[in-house]
Parts: C-alpha cells; sequence; structure tokens
C-alpha cells in the first residue's frame, strides 16, 4: 500500500488542449496534477486508494465519464469526482451527482470555479481520508482492551454508573472502577463524553 | 360483139337526126316469171335501144352496158339498188348514173376537179386576199367543166349535139388553162408575165373565134359523127371533119402555155422548190404527151380513142393544185395548232390566273396566321431589313409596325438574328443557309423606351426567288425567367433549409467543438494570469501558454468558418474541389457528434484523387447528410459494431464516387423505392427532405446519388460527381 506523500488532481480528457490547459490552471494553484488522454489509461494506472480528486470529462469517446465513474467505484476508488463537460446534458449530470459526483462545470470552466470545486474535492477527500484514519485509531485502541474493560467501556457508554455496572458484570465497585481507569486510558479518553463520541465512530454504541 | 361497128351514113349535117343504132344481138332471159311475162326459154334478140325498151316497158332508157362474157350475177349484185334486169350478155340499167366506163372516170375525175374548186372558192370566200386559191378554184371549176363537156361529147349521138358540146368545150378549157397560169403566176410568184398575157390573150381569141365561127375553132367543116367503140366495148362519137386554119390559134395557145409553164418551173427549180417544179414539170409534161400522142393516134388513123384532155387537166390541176392545197391542209393543221396552242394558252392563263388567286390566298392565310401567332414574329430580308411584323411584335417591343418597316432587325434584337451554328458567326449575311430551321436561343433584346427582354428567337429560313429572308420566331421570356429564377431560388432555399436541419442536429456536437478550443483559451488564460501573478512570475510558461492560446483560437475559428460556410445562403459556387478535403473537413465536423453517439468512423481516400468540380458547401451537405444518416442508421446497434466507412476513389468515365456505408440494418424493401422522394422518413425528428435534397444537388453537378444493402448488412450511399479535368 502506497500512499502518494500528496494528494493528486487526475484530470481526463480526451482533448489534449484542454488537458494541457488544465493542468496549468491547476498546477499554477500548486496542486500535483496527473493527466490522462482516455479514461482507459486512467483506469489502468490508477491507485484505487489514492488521494485527491479527479476531474472527468463526460463526453469522451468509447467509455464516457459516466462509466468511468461506475468503474472507479467497482474498484472501490473513493476518489471524488468532478465532471466537466461540453453539453448541458442534464439527464447525464444528474445520474453522475446521484453516483456521488462532487461537481459538474460546464465548459469553458472559469479558473475560480474549477479551483474552488477542486479544493472542496480535495478537502472531502481530506476529510473522508481523516475520518477514516480515527475510526481505525479507535477500532485499534478498542483492540487492545480486555474483555472485561471492553464490557466496562460499552456500559459507560451506554451511561450506567460505576455502581451499576459492578452489578451488571457481577464485580466488585472497585473491580469497576480499576477496569474503567485502564479502559480509559488505552482509548485516551480524557471524559466519557470523548468516548461515546468515539464509540460513536466504531459504530459500537448500542441505542 | 365488141368490135361490130356501124359507120353511121354520112347525114345531113347538121339536121338529119342519127339513126337508131343496132346495138348487139341479144340472148335474154328473165329472172323470175312473170316479170317480162315471159318463159325462161323464150329467148330474143334485140337489136336497138327501142327494142330493149319495148322488151322492158317504160321508163327512161339512160344506158346500155354489153358484156363480153356470161355472167349470171354481174353488176346486178354490185347495183343492189335498181338491178333492173339480169340479163345474159346484156344488162339494162332503168334509171340512175351512166355507168359505163367513160361514165365513171370522167365522172370521177369532174368530181374530184369539182371538189377542189369549191374547196379552194370556199377558202377565197372565207379569206378575200387569197386570190390563188380562187384563181386555183377557177381552173378546178374549168377542168370539172371540161370533164363533164368531154363526156356529153363522146356521148352524142347527133352530128348537131357534137358540135354545140365542142363547141362549149371550149369555154371551160380556157377558164382552165387561164386561171391556172394566172395562178401559177400568183401562187408561186415565177413565170414570165409577158407568157401569161400571151397565153390569155391566145385564148381569149380562141374564145372569140369559138363564138363566131360556123361549127367551132377546131372544124371548119363537119362531115359526120363517127360512132365507134372502145377495144373495152364502149360506145364513143367521134366526129368527123375538116380542120380549121383557127385550130393553130390553139397551137399557139399551148405553145405559148408549155413556154411559160417550163419558164416557171425552172425558176422554181432555181429557187429551191424542186418538188413543186418536179409537179409542174410533170403536169406540163402529161399535157404534152397526152396531146401529141392523141394527135398522132389521130393523124394515122387509129381512132378508137376519146378526147381524153380530162385526164390530162386532172393531172395538170393536181399537180399545180398540189401545193396550194398542201398549204391549205398545212394551214388547217397550223391552224389547229395553233387553236390547240391557244387554248393551251388560255388554259396556262387561266391556270396562272388561279395559281395567282391561290398565291394570294395563300399569303392571305399566311399573313393571317403570322398575324395570329401567339409568338412575335418578324421577318426579315437578305439585308436584314424587317419587312413584315405581327402585332405581337408590336406588343413584345413597343414599337408601332409602321416604325418597324425597314428598320434592322438590331433594333429589336441589338444582337442581331444569330444561328447557334458555330463557325457561323453572322448568320445573317450567310442567309442563315444550314441554320437550324426553329433552332432556339435566347438573346436580349430592346423594347421601344429601351428597357431589356430577355428573349426566346426561333429562326426558319425562307427561300424565296429575292434571297433567304428569316422568319423569327420571338417570345418575351420575362416571366419563365423570373419563374426560372423562382425556382432556383425556392430550390436554394430547400437546401439551405436541410443544412440548417443538418445543423441543428448537429449543434451539440458543434457547441461541443467549438467548446474545446474555448474551454482551453479561458484555462490556458487564467493559468497565465496566475503565473504572472507569482512572484517570480514564470514567464517562460506564460509565453508557451499564449502560444497554445493562439493556437487554439485559430481552431475554433476554423469550426466558426466551416459552420458559417454550411450556414451560407450564396449563390451555388462551382470551382474546383479536392474532395479528400470535403471529407476530412466533414468528418471534423461530425467528429464530436459520432464521439457521442459512439461511432468510429473511418475514411478511406485514394491518394490519386482528381479534383471535382462543384459547390464546395453542397457537397459537404450531401456528405454531412449521408454520413449522420449512416449514424443514424446504427442507433440501435452494439457500440463497437458503430462502424462507418467512408471512401472515395475513380470510378471509371471520369467521374469520381464517394460512398458512405454503415452496418446498421440496412434499408427495407418498402423504404426503398421512395427513399430519395421528398417529406419520406423514417425518423421520428426528420423533416425528410435530406436525402431528396442531396439527390436533386447531385445531379445538379451531373453527378448520381443511389443507395444499396450491403450482404453483410446494413446499406452504403454512393454518390459519383465528374473530374474536374473531364467537365472543362
Amino acid at each position: 500500500m502506497t500512499v502518494p506523500a500528496r494528494e493528486t488532481v487526475y484530470v481526463v480528457d480526451d482533448e489534449p488542449a484542454v488537458v494541457k490547459s488544465l493542468y496549468r490552471l491547476l498546477s499554477s494553484e500548486g496542486f500535483l496534477v496527473e493527466t490522462f488522454a482516455s479514461p482507459a489509461e486512467f483506469l489502468e494506472r490508477v491507485d484505487p486508494v489514492a488521494s485527491g480528486c479527479a476531474v472527468l470529462d463526460l463526453a469522451m469517446p468509447r467509455l464516457d465519464g459516466l462509466a468511468l465513474q461506475k468503474a472507479l467505484s467497482a474498484r472501490g476508488s473513493e476518489l471524488p469526482i468532478l465532471f466537466v463537460t461540453g453539453r448541458g446534458d442534464i439527464p447525464k449530470s444528474v445520474e453522475a451527482m446521484k453516483m456521488g459526483a462532487v461537481d459538474f462545470l460546464t465548459k469553458p470552466v472559469d479558473g475560480e470555479k474549477l479551483l474552488g470545486a477542486v479544493r472542496r474535492a480535495l478537502e472531502m477527500d481530506r476529510a473522508r481520508r481523516g475520518t477514516r484514519a480515527e475510526v481505525a485509531e479507535i477500532r485499534r485502541r478498542l483492540s487492545t482492551l480486555t474483555p472485561r474493560e471492553r464490557e466496562v467501556l460499552e456500559g459507560v457508554v451506554a451511561g450506567r454508573l460505576n455502581k451499576q455496572i459492578a452489578g451488571d458484570l457481577g464485580a466488585a465497585l472497585k473491580t469497576v472502577k480499576i477496569h474503567r481507569g485502564r479502559m480509559m486510558e488505552k482509548m485516551g479518553a480524557g471524559s466519557v463524553a470523548e468516548l461515546v463520541r468515539q464509540a460513536d465512530r466504531a459504530g459500537i454504541r448500542k441505542a | 360483139m365488141p368490135g361490130v361497128a356501124a359507120l353511121l351514113p354520112a347525114a345531113q349535117f347538121p339536121a338529119a337526126p342519127l339513126p337508131a343504132v343496132p346495138i348487139a344481138r341479144l340472148r335474154m332471159y328473165p329472172r323470175s316469171p312473170g316479170r317480162f311475162g315471159r318463159e325462161p326459154q323464150d329467148l330474143r334478140a334485140v337489136d336497138s335501144a327501142e327494142g330493149v325498151q319495148a322488151l322492158l316497158g317504160p321508163g327512161p332508157l339512160l344506158g346500155v352496158g354489153h358484156r363480153s362474157r356470161d355472167r349470171r350475177m354481174g353488176a346486178g349484185s354490185m347495183h343492189r339498188p335498181k338491178p333492173f334486169a339480169s340479163v345474159r350478155g346484156l344488162f339494162v340499167w332503168h334509171i340512175g348514173p351512166i355507168v359505163n366506163w367513160i361514165s365513171y372516170v370522167w365522172t370521177l375525175s369532174a368530181g374530184v376537179c369539182l371538189t377542189l374548186a369549191v374547196i379552194h372558192l370556199v377558202i377565197w370566200l372565207r379569206r378575200r386576199s387569197a386570190t390563188a386559191n380562187l384563181l386555183f378554184a377557177l381552173a378546178a371549176l374549168g377542168a370539172a367543166l371540161n370533164a363533164f363537156v368531154e363526156m356529153w361529147m363522146l356521148k352524142t349521138t347527133t352530128v348537131s349535139g357534137y358540135a354545140d358540146t365542142l363547141r362549149a368545150s371550149f369555154v371551160p378549157i380556157a377558164i382552165l388553162v387561164v386561171s391556172m397560169v394566172w395562178y401559177v403566176r400568183n401562187y408561186f410568184g415565177v413565170g414570165r408575165r409577158p407568157l401569161a398575157v400571151a397565153v390569155t390573150a391566145c385564148w381569149a381569141l380562141v374564145l372569140a373565134v369559138d363564138a363566131f365561127a360556123p361549127h367551132s375553132p377546131v372544124f371548119s367543116e363537119i362531115s359526120g359523127l363517127q360512132v365507134t367503140w372502145t377495144p373495152w366495148g364502149e360506145r364513143l362519137a367521134v366526129v368527123r371533119g375538116a380542120i380549121s386554119p383557127w385550130h393553130n390559134v390553139i397551137h399557139l395557145a399551148n405553145i405559148a402555155l408549155f413556154v411559160f409553164v417550163a419558164d416557171a418551173a425552172i425558176s422554181l427549180w432555181r429557187r429551191g422548190g424542186r418538188r413543186q417544179a418536179a409537179w409542174m414539170a410533170a403536169g406540163i409534161a402529161a399535157v404534152f404527151l397526152v396531146a401529141v400522142l392523141q394527135d398522132q393516134l389521130l393523124d394515122v388513123g387509129f381512132e378508137r380513142i376519146p378526147y381524153m384532155m380530162t385526164f390530162v387537166y386532172l393531172v395538170m390541176v393536181a399537180a399545180l393544185g398540189y401545193p396550194l392545197t398542201a398549204s391549205v391542209v398545212r394551214e388547217m393543221e397550223m391552224a389547229r395548232r395553233l387553236q390547240a396552242s391557244e387554248a393551251e394558252l388560255r388554259e396556262s392563263q387561266k391556270r396562272a390566273i388561279r395559281a395567282a388567286a391561290a398565291a394570294e390566298r395563300a399569303e392571305e392565310r399566311f399573313r393571317l396566321v403570322v398575324e395570329g401567332a401567339s409568338s412575335a414574329m418578324v421577318m426579315v430580308d437578305p439585308e436584314g431589313r424587317i419587312t413584315l411584323v405581327n402585332a405581337r411584335t408590336e406588343a413584345v417591343f413597343g414599337y408601332p409596325r409602321e416604325e418597324l418597316i425597314g428598320v434592322p432587325i438590331e433594333t429589336l434584337i441589338p444582337g442581331g438574328l444569330r444561328s447557334e451554328e458555330p463557325g457561323r458567326p453572322d448568320a445573317q449575311s450567310a442567309g442563315l443557309g444550314a441554320g437550324a430551321p426553329g433552332a432556339h436561343q435566347e438573346q436580349p433584346g430592346r423594347r421601344k423606351n429601351g428597357e431589356e427582354v430577355p428573349l426566346d428567337v426561333g429562326l426558319t429560313p425562307i427561300r424565296s426567288s429575292e434571297g433567304v429572308f428569316t422568319l423569327a420566331s420571338i417570345l418575351d421570356i420575362t416571366e419563365r425567367k423570373r419563374s426560372e429564377l423562382e425556382l432556383a431560388r425556392q430550390r436554394d432555399e430547400m437546401a439551405h433549409l436541410s443544412r440548417a436541419a443538418i445543423l441543428g442536429e448537429l449543434s451539440g456536437s458543434l457547441a461541443h467543438e467549438l467548446n474545446q478550443p474555448l474551454s482551453a483559451i479561458l484555462s490556458n488564460a487564467q493559468a497565465a494570469q496566475r503565473f504572472m501573478a507569482r512572484d517570480p512570475s514564470n514567464l517562460e510558461e506564460v509565453r508557451e501558454i499564449l502560444k497554445d492560446i493562439v493556437e487554439q483560437d485559430k481552431l475554433a475559428g476554423e469550426v466558426i468558418r466551416r459552420l458559417r460556410l454550411l450556414l451560407t445562403k450564396g449563390e451555388v459556387n462551382l470551382q474546383t474541389l479536392d474532395l479528400s478535403e470535403v471529407i476530412l473537413d466533414v468528418a471534423k465536423l461530425v467528429r464530436n457528434d459520432l464521439a457521442h453517439q459512439g461511432v468510429t468512423m473511418s475514411t478511406d481516400l485514394a491518394p490519386d484523387l482528381p479534383p471535382v468540380r462543384g459547390d464546395r458547401v453542397q457537397v459537404q451537405q450531401v456528405l454531412l447528410n449521408l454520413v449522420m444518416n449512416g449514424c443514424d442508421a446504427m442507433a440501435d446497434v452494439e457500440s463497437s459494431q458503430r462502424l462507418l466507412a467512408v471512401r472515395a476513389g475513380k470510378n471509371g468515365g471520369g467521374l469520381v464516387q464517394v460512398s458512405v456505408a454503415d452496418r446498421g440494418c440496412g434499408i427495407s424493401p418498402e423504404e426503398f423505392p421512395r427513399l430519395f422522394e421528398p417529406f419520406f422518413t423514417t425518423k421520428s425528428k426528420g423533416l425528410g427532405l435530406g436525402l431528396a435534397v442531396c439527390r436533386s444537388i447531385v445531379e445538379a453537378h451531373e453527378g448520381r446519388l443511389w443507395a444499396e444493402n450491403d450482404p453483410g448488412g446494413g446499406a452504403t450511399f454512393h454518390f459519383t460527381l465528374p473530374a474536374a479535368g473531364e467537365a472543362a
């Protein structure tokens, strides 16, 4: 798993001149840009877990933007996708948005708009990638807990008092307090509220 | 029996009548019983005329004939009207002409002469100036009278009768000879006047003697009448007596006549009238031969011949009258011919009048036809001047006809009347000779008000005796021109509409086509701004960007140019086209649309493709139509199979052929016949004009557009255009 050091903007358009101009525009903003002349080339070379975003031309021969979008999600890629199109093809754009396209821009694209959209997409990607890392940390922390500590955590998250937890577990109050202390330390949670948030992220909180 | 002759006894002359003459011993028997009241065997000898009279009963006895041989039905059968009796050895006529030998011949001669006399007398009566005819008539009359007198003389039975006859006989002879002499002078223009006068004087003397002498100029005394029989059995009477000294006057007259005629004949001969001279000489010779012969015969005592001067005169009259009669006949013939030719002349005059009337009618009709013709008719003479116009001409050109007659045709048609034939720049002077009659051509004409008017001029040469006229049939084609222009305008409009429709269909794709460079330009420009804003600004990059911007801008301009070309509503502009270029242009136009529809287009253009002659926009239009039809045809086909092949190559016969093949479902048999009909379409949105317009465009380029289904599925549309080299 080689995660690029920086997030990348992938540009796919069959028109070399357009690709070139977009490259210039995006790189002038300081983005790392990779260009592809055809969707097939892009599919072949892109890393499914790459970070960044994709700017796709909607109308391309053989494999158009929508098909590419489908192919990407089929590969498990979660790259935010920006569509750029020459024509206001409403049914296609609706479909694209339904499938999670971040934005839909018509050519000729205003530079600021595009940059803004790319920035937002990158943020989204970053956020997506950030959330994923936090959950993974919580899960890692959770996995360090002993079964008893896990039971205590579930009790705490459920909002029960120490005494009640001791009663539920059939353990001494003192023992519960020790487990709770260790659990809180392992989870890195300074307060019950934070623990609850972590549990929420990890999806273990029981209703 | 013949030969039995009785010499009459010399009787006292002139008083004593001659006694009855015993004719013959005759044996006769009647043909039928009861006719004579006798038995057939009752034969009787009759020896006198009285006896015959007595035997036959009352009735005039005019002649007695004698037959030398027995024949039952002799002359009787020849003279059916009155065979009085058929008698063996004797035949008798109760009535009828004297029919013995003398009677026949003398009468015949007299008849001939009399006829001639009457003929020429009539001629003279009708034409008093014809003195020759009168003289000849007199001569012939004399001859005729002479014949009668001579016959009478021969039949005389009494001396006194004979003497009277002899005297009378000089009158016709005198008439004959004198008339003949003057006739010769008058008609032939020959003969010496003194001789003629001498002949006339001699005969005047003879007549004088004849009138006053006791008997005649011949006899001073008559001794008797000798009745004799000719060797062939005719009875005839010859007088006997002393010759009078006056007889010499007759000889003198005869000699003068001979000299006169001989002289005339010689003159005629010399003058070249040989035949007439020969006839004349023959006549003279006959006269002398007979005269001398008779004299000699009488002298030697062979007296049993009659006076036969009649024949001599007959021959003479015939000989001398022949030319006159011939000339009369000739004249008659000529008159007949003259009449015939006059009749012919009259007929031909009539015909000419009729023909003239017909010609007049024909001309009148011609004028009416020309006048009533719906086109303007102008007749031009060989010098190019107008000789005839009709009412329509006045209407078309605005001139009254008086102003047009005699005016050069160039007044109406400034270009003159030209034949279309090459090498005959001025058919007018060439008389339009070989110009195809009725050949039409368009020419500008000029109205009186100076306005130009388009004309259709048809020329017909009309040959006449005065040279080759030209009949120009002129049609004012202003209306036609206008409608032609209107039609062309409508066609162009239609083509334009059709193009506009195509562009409508293409609009999305064209927008994309334009968008590409525009968007590249925008992005480039904005990138450049950013590079410029940087510190330090990346000028190298900016330079690159500007270069690209220029390039992209040109591209966009190109797209717009193509669009504008297709949308132009201009006139058809024929030029030499590189078909490859046109095809590639079209390919660019539709590239995006094809991409959008997932169609892959391939082009296969022959490298040696000759240029064609045509209108760029219209040829593009045809190609666009075919390409887009092909794409539409493949809408339901799997996208990997959406292949469109455009091929162009040489086709035999100086043609370039372009084919557009799709892989669609092909053309159904029901659609096939209506494919190129206007408003026939299988598309939901189509007008159905595309292919109809395409065909009219291709045909206007003298090409052909057709379609066929491919065996492997799909349809191919072909069209041909003439290569520019051939067209030029």
